[in-house]
């Protein structure tokens, strides 16, 4: 990071390279939308630019501090949404056979975002932290500023729920048990 | 001691993938699968879920956005332009040109020693060679032309010989 601050443009190469995709994709998954995600992306980035001169090796790690920012980020424009949050929103409807048919064909990965962004806040962003982003329940726990115990109780309960969800829409894929 | 309840709940939380459990309970999970079909089944089953969580691939950022977070990161520090700034080199300057001056001055050249038997000898000091002028070394001072506008100037008349008013005897012993 002394590198960057003091504006090697190759080390700036390589923690954009390292970082940015998966703050992006943090982000979308958390907001469910791929322009405002880009805006967290490009906001964390400006902070870590703004802060790279003051920062202490060792005392946070880079991916940790990254996804701390862009999570706050997140929460901050979902707070200020005008509309119903996607947590308080009534689940789907049971899916009839085409719906099933359709999802099994082409549709898996669209309906799988859309019944993670169905999760409630804290169990989206510690399944989104722990499978997507690959963090550690360590630092997912250091992320949401929670213990370790209450990251392993969302990952559960988040992956219980899914593992419902997805049988009820498609049995053949998560099978009939 | 890994137990199947143990292992729903690491399966639950962290998923199939051995490399996600901690650190402290993955010997004992994998040993407990290898040896229990029922164990096999749950981890499988969690391996379905992952499959279709992996599906999920979010698109890369757009190379807009690279760009416009590389252009707004810290530049490098510009290199000062060599302007010539002449209070840098004014004080150097000086101090060079004061040394040479010291070091290049002409030397003196040594006066030349007198005896000290050659200046004589005063063997009168000045209290006695007033005494003989018959004059108070207190009243010697000026007297016209006084351009003492604050105190004042005593009157312009000729010098008497009365002394003038000032310290008394013992006064004049002090000041003598």
């Amino acid at each position: 990071m002394a590198r960057v601050a003091a504006g090697d443009a190759e080390a700036v190469r390589v923690v954009v390279g390292a970082h940015l995709s998966r703050i992006t994709a943090f982000a979308a998954r958390t907001l469910g939308d791929r322009t405002e995600a880009e805006d967290v992306a490009q906001e964390t980035f400006m902070r870590l630019w703004t802060h790279a001169a003051r920062w202490e090796p060792g005392r946070a790690r880079l991916t940790t501090w990254l996804h701390r920012v862009a999570l706050n980020l997140c929460l901050d424009r979902r707070a200020r949404r005008p509309h119903v949050s996607l947590d308080a929103a009534p689940l789907p409807a049971a899916p009839d056979t085409d719906v099933t048919q359709a999802l099994q064909a082409a549709d898996v990965s669209r309906h799988v975002r859309v019944e993670v962004m169905q999760l409630a806040e804290r169990q989206r962003t510690a399944l989104v932290l722990s499978h997507y982003q690959g963090l550690s329940s360590t630092e997912t726990a250091d992320v949401m500023a929670i213990s370790v115990e209450a990251v392993e109780s969302l990952l559960a309960r988040a992956r219980r729920t899914l593992r419902e969800r997805l049988r009820a829409m498609a049995p053949a894929l998560l099978g009939d048990a | 001691m890994m137990t199947l309840d143990r292992l729903h709940a690491l399966l639950d939380a962290h998923g199939a993938a051995p490399e996600r459990w901690p650190d402290g309970e993955r010997d004992a999970a994998l040993a407990l699968i290898a040896a229990s079909p029922a164990a096999r089944a749950l981890q499988d089953d969690a391996a379905l879920l992952d499959a279709l969580l992996d599906d999920d691939v979010v698109e890369p950022p757009s190379a807009a956005l690279v760009a416009r977070i590389v252009a707004a990161a810290p530049a490098p520090a510009r290199r000062r332009a060599r302007v010539i700034r002449p209070t840098r080199w004014l004080v150097p300057l000086a101090l060079a040109a004061g040394l040479a001056l010291w070091f290049g001055r002409p030397v003196e050249q040594p006066v030349p020693a007198i005896p000290i038997a050659a200046l004589g000898v005063y063997e009168v000091g000045s209290d006695e060679l007033l005494a003989l002028s018959d004059v108070e070394p207190l009243d010697t001072d000026a007297w016209t032309d006084c351009p003492d506008d604050v105190l004042g100037c005593p009157a312009a008349t000729p010098p008497s010989t009365e002394p003038l008013s000032g310290p008394s005897t013992d006064e004049r012993r002090i000041w003598s």
